[in-house]
């Protein structure tokens, strides 16, 4: 840790932690329902598990996007923070958001609009944190007048969030125009700017750890935000297909959402070039393995899983049953949960006490779980959605008996289900084993040693 | 401002959640169990 206010990261990290293990347990209580008959019915029905499970993972990850943030904007813009007060108040007010959003859900109160449950008040609250957040970031690469293309691409992925969000305040009655612009905040988040919020920590993470060539790694870094302005946009209409919205978007959604993968393809390709350029000498090698390991699930989950029904003669089939959930799960843990978990493994050593920078063998365990436990899952996810495709939308099945004869698929979910929580589990108790450490452990990076070539 | 002071109850609150997720995976096996004659297979 080069500069103090870098330390804020380790709050908002450990807020995440938590979040996620709570996002786990009512994944684990939403996969249960399938096996039959629930004694949590009238307590805990699926509707409110679910909106909770999926709400928790956009709370965690967000929260994780914004400390990873503190933690490399003063890296790559040599300063301190501008606020490390704002910071907190930051966390506070959003985790404030989060937990009273989850209470509320458990007495039903939400918007019902999928993904976008909040009520206005919390929305509002994310606004406000959403500000505060940009004008600290702001604030800090104007004061230190160093800009560079890494950080250049994550403000853009963080301000057109902020922007995409304002669709989401509104409120509509007719239910096609709601959906219509619902996925002008979802997708355009998913599958466009948090690409680049995704891809700005790849690289950083690249440069840093494998030494890869910085003007090199930026380059890429243009393709994919090139790639997310072409593809990301207009493959939006893939998910205008069956809402009740004019046929000409099949076309579009057919063509462009099936150019989205390229923006990946590159992501993995560039990751894997500066893997076999550098020799890997970095000690980090824990957080190596998320990287690389978040490049290439990003590539199975999103990508091929993604293309898998992406068209629309395909998708006429499968829109809206468990083979959305199949690419849901692999897609969104692979691009935004593991470069989170990337992020936090590379920052940790440093913000911790008797941590070593290569990683204990609890954090290897915690990767190779997980990464275990999700292929299962989304196996699960995949081979009871073919069945439910087949029983209920080729042959006619009504919807709950084609669910009763994929149950099996449920069992294989929850093993799978387990293994990847206790993944999760080691993850977090690794992550609180050592105590916080808040003093400067590296000294500020001067000019000299730049042109000499000491840092990148 | 530092929040050292956090420390110990976010790691309690931690050891919570993992506590919650062992009991999520143990009702889900029971309840595998307990429907398994019922279950597809």
């Amino acid at each position: 840790m080069r500069y103090k206010s870098q330390s804020v990261a380790y709050w908002y990290f450990a807020v995440a932690m938590v979040l996620f293990g709570l996002q786990l347990v009512f994944g684990l209580l939403s996969a249960t329902k399938y096996l039959g008959p629930d004694p949590l019915l009238y307590i805990l029905p699926f509707d409110v598990t679910k909106v909770i499970h999926t709400n928790l993972l956009i709370v965690w990850v967000l929260t994780g996007f914004m400390g990873a943030t503190y933690w490399m904007i003063p890296d790559e813009s040599r300063t301190e923070l501008y606020s490390v007060k704002l910071a907190y108040i930051q966390l506070i007010l959003w985790t404030l958001m989060g937990v009273t959003a989850v209470i509320g859900y458990l007495f039903r109160y939400g918007t019902g609009n999928k993904l976008l449950e909040q009520p206005l008040p919390h929305k509002l609250v994310i606004v406000i944190c959403m500000l505060i957040f940009l004008y600290n970031i702001g604030m800090t690469i104007k004061r230190s007048g160093r800009f560079t293309t890494t950080e250049g691409v994550l403000v853009l992925g963080l301000v057109s969030s902020a922007v995409l969000f304002f669709p989401a305040l509104l409120h509509y009655e007719n239910y096609t125009v709601s959906i219509f612009y619902r996925w002008w905040t979802i997708h355009l988040w998913v599958e466009g700017v948090w690409m680049m919020i995704m891809g700005g920590f790849l690289a950083y993470l690249l440069i840093r750890l494998s030494g890869a060539d910085r003007e090199v790694m930026e380059k890429w870094l243009y393709v994919i935000v090139g790639l997310v302005f072409l593809a990301g946009i207009l493959g939006t209409a893939h998910h205008y297909y069956w809402v009740g919205v004019p046929y000409y978007w099949l076309p579009i959604g057919g063509f462009f959402s099936a150019l989205e993968p390229l923006a990946i393809v590159g992501m993995a390709m560039y990751a894997y070039g500066a893997m076999r350029r550098s020799g890997l000498a970095h000690p980090n090698v824990l957080a190596l393995h998320w990287t690389l390991g978040s490049a290439i699930f990003t590539l199975f989950g999103a990508g091929l899983l993604g293309l898998a029904h992406t068209w629309p003669s395909i998708n006429k089939w499968t829109h809206g049953t468990l083979i959305t959930a199949m690419h849901g799960h692999a897609a969104f843990y692979g691009a935004y949960a593991m470069i989170v978990l990337a992020m936090i493994s590379y920052a940790l050593p440093s913000l911790t006490h008797g941590r070593t920078e290569r990683g204990s063998s609890i954090g290897y365990w915690a990767f190779w779980l997980q990464l275990g436990g999700m292929f299962g899952m989304t196996l699960s996810f995949a081979t009871a959605g073919i069945g439910q495709v087949y029983l209920e939308r080729i042959m006619g099945m009504g919807y709950l008996d084609a669910q009763l004869k994929i149950q099996i698929h449920f069992v294989m979910l929850i093993v799978c289900g387990t293994l990847f929580s206790t993944g999760v589990g080691l993850f977090i108790y690794d992550f609180f084993r050592y105590r916080p450490r808040f003093e400067v452990s590296e000294p500020e990076v001067t000019d000299n040693e730049v042109a000499v070539g000491r840092v990148v | 401002m530092q929040l050292k002071s956090l420390y110990k109850p976010v790691r309690i609150l931690s050891f919570i959640v993992l506590a919650l997720m062992l009991i999520a995976a143990l009702y889900a096996f029971t309840m595998t169990g307990l429907h398994w004659t019922g279950i597809n297979v």
